[in-house]
């Protein structure tokens, strides 16, 4: 009798503190630009830190509208936080679903980005930052330009100025 | 009758390839979606923040290219935030700090290269530009005196009214420097230390620390330390109880300058945050008290005319070390680390090495030999920033009279401890003025980083030379490579045509 007294003794506090986390991982509602609702647990959510101060500050309770994510790219960076939020994942593994998820188009890459950056999520924007600066590499002035979509603006005499003033890192 | 069988025959046949396949595909197809739609999309609808992080990712010799792509990509890469971003993605990449001052020259000389690897970079080009008003008509020549990370410190002295020290700090990526407000030049027997840090926010911040000569001997209590700090932009004064007689550069090693203090054989140290005064550590077992650090060489006496580190305390892999080259008769380095080192004062000096110069293999440099069993002496010029087992001696081994000038023939050695060789890094001359610096740089290439678990060899990024203008230049650099060239892979280290800037001929 004694020492089942003593386990709910126990028991009572570790139901308590299991019930206190049931509630910490609620579920959030994230709406994306296109007006679509997200339920998300909050400890996959608060991977960006954007939502996490929103969280900390009380402002969570509603649903949170991220008028600068569309519903697709959402989906992407929900996957990412889900798939992030279990640190015992081990390490090939998670590296095998980065590698496989950052391979997409660069219209894809250029949303997560932008999204990463509002989100303030940085393994994410590291990820994706590296995987562009993996394209940019290696590739001429003019290919970068061409490759993504950047116009331009120097005159000719300007830029074969700064062509001058960086000789070295155009010498082969 | 017959048409519905045959439509859902039609439809069984199509349900198993279309099902799978639109659920394959949907996300897919959804990309695509997207692709067509923001096709106009280029990587310029991003926002210059997230730019940055793309960019700062990219090789050294990449990111100066692309300083061609456009305005804001040519705008962004020039800004500070970039460079210190870049500073300090390198620096989380590659923990220990890359460069190293090497040697501190006193002329415009060239060099003779021996390994052709090890190709070296000079180019007249190469000019910072101290105060064009302050150095406009006077003969006052800059002089780095000290580095920390990838940022040099230099002097600038006037020699006449109103006789004072201008400092520069100079950033070797960005091509920028500051100009310090200029202390008294009380004389040349100066102190100075340097050290920076990336703050929280990766905001540089630096400390120069600069010590007017005092009279050591005469047992005053307190000396002046003038600490320029550079959130406040001024230089602040402080008091602190007189350590000793030290020399003239301080080493920095975690947020903290530290002295050799060559007359009683102990470590001093300087808190440049906190301005904390000096502290004592234990002397370390067999060093020689009778005999200076150094060899007496031709160095000792003549501070200007040598910068050569004069101090055979430095830093590598992050540990504290200090050298002592003895010759009685045979030559003997010994060389101690400081393990276990604490805030407090506390740690232990440890002997590391014990090299005899007659063990050492010169396989390919048997000409050494001679200067070993002579009467020359090598000095410590510094220790390699990473690997433990390299150190850079130097031998002086010449002298003699060209154009009036007074030239000494430096012989650089690189010797690895470990496997005991020596072998001949490079050869130079050097005449009075002072104007050069040569830095040596490591780099790990950037396969490393994904590939932890191949463990490949650093190599040598190339030696960089920051050199003055001896009249002091009139206006920014415009053309200048400058020290750009100290992160370029093997490829890229050119050497370019020695050319003697006021075509002395400087031949043996």
């Amino acid at each position: 009798a004694i020492q089942s007294s003593r386990f709910s003794c126990v028991g009572f506090p570790l139901a308590y503190i299991f019930l206190a986390c049931k509630k910490k991982s609620m579920a959030l509602k994230l709406k994306s630009s296109d007006n679509k609702i997200f339920e998300v647990e909050e400890l996959v959510a608060v991977q960006s830190e954007t939502i996490k101060s929103l969280v900390e500050d009380g402002c969570a309770n509603n649903v949170i509208p991220l008028p600068n994510v569309d519903s697709k790219t959402l989906e992407l960076v929900l996957d990412w936080c889900k798939n992030h939020v279990d640190v015992k994942l081990d390490e090939e593994k998670l590296k095998e679903y980065e590698d496989k998820f950052i391979e997409v188009d660069l219209a894809v890459l250029y949303d997560l980005l932008m999204a990463a950056n509002y989100l303030n999520i940085k393994d994410l924007l590291n990820r994706a930052s590296q995987k562009v600066a993996d394209m940019l590499k290696g590739k001429k002035p003019e290919q970068i330009r061409e490759t993504f979509n950047i116009v331009n603006d120097f005159s000719p005499e300007e830029e074969e100025e700064i062509r001058k003033e960086n000789l070295w890192a155009f010498e082969e | 009758m017959d048409l519905i069988p045959c439509i859902k025959e039609l439809w069984a046949a199509l349900l198993p390839w279309c099902l799978p396949h639109s659920k394959r595909h949907s996300k897919r197809s959804n990309l695509l979606d997207q692709g067509i739609k923001t096709t106009t999309l280029s990587l310029d609808d991003l926002h210059d923040s997230v730019l940055v992080e793309i960019l700062i990712r990219l090789p050294l010799r990449s990111v100066f290219q692309c300083k061609s792509v456009s305005s804001r990509w040519f705008y962004l890469i020039s800004t500070s935030y970039f460079a210190n971003r870049f500073n300090s993605h390198c620096s989380s990449m590659h923990p220990h700090p890359p460069f190293t001052l090497l040697i501190q020259r006193n002329c415009d000389l060239f060099l003779t290269l021996n390994k052709p690897e090890f190709k070296s970079f000079k180019s007249p080009n190469f000019i910072a530009t101290p105060n064009p008003v302050h150095n406009s008509n006077n003969k006052s020549v800059v002089i780095v005196e000290a580095s920390c990370n990838d940022l040099l410190l230099c002097s600038s002295s006037e020699f006449k009214p109103p006789f004072q020290l201008t400092f520069y700090v100079v950033n070797a990526i960005t091509k920028q420097w500051v100009l310090l407000p200029p202390v008294p030049l009380f004389g040349i027997d100066f102190r100075v230390g340097f050290i920076c840090r990336y703050d929280n926010n990766n905001t540089l911040n630096y400390r120069v620390v600069y010590i007017p000569p005092y009279d050591a001997e005469s047992k005053e209590m307190e000396i002046k330390v003038e600490t320029f700090i550079s959130e406040m932009g001024e230089w602040s004064e402080s008091m602190v109880s007189c350590p000793g007689d030290f020399g003239r550069r301080g080493v920095p090693y975690k947020n903290l300058l530290f002295w050799w203090d060559n007359s009683c054989g102990r470590l001093i140290w300087f808190d440049p945050y906190s301005r904390e005064c000096y502290r004592f550590f234990e002397h370390p077992i067999k060093l020689d008290p009778y005999h200076s650090i150094e060899c007496h060489g031709v160095y000792v006496d003549c501070l200007r005319q040598c910068q050569i580190s004069k101090n055979p305390l430095g830093a590598c892999h992050g540990c504290l070390r200090i050298c002592q080259i003895l010759k009685n008769p045979q030559m003997i380095l010994r060389l101690w680390e400081l393990k276990d080192y604490d805030d407090n004062g506390g740690g232990k000096w440890c002997l590391e090495h014990e090299m005899h110069f007659d063990e050492m293999v010169l396989e390919k440099y048997p000409r050494l030999r001679e200067y070993i069993n002579g009467d020359y002496c090598p000095m410590l010029v510094a220790y390699h920033p990473n690997d433990r087992d390299i150190i850079y001696l130097i031998f002086n081994f010449l002298k003699f009279w060209v154009h009036g000038n007074n030239v000494l023939q430096v012989m650089v050695i690189s010797c690895d401890m470990r496997r005991k060789t020596l072998e001949q890094y490079l050869i130079e001359r050097r005449a009075l003025m002072p104007h050069t610096a040569t830095l040596i740089g490591f780099y790990r290439g950037k396969e490393n980083e994904s590939l932890d678990h191949e463990e490949e060899d650093e190599e040598l990024a190339g030696t960089m030379e920051v050199c003055f203008d001896k009249k002091g230049a009139n206006a920014p650099p415009k053309n200048s490579p400058y020290i750009c060239n100290m992160t370029v892979h093997k490829p890229l280290r050119s050497c370019p045509d020695v050319i003697q800037p006021d075509g002395q001929d400087n031949s043996c």
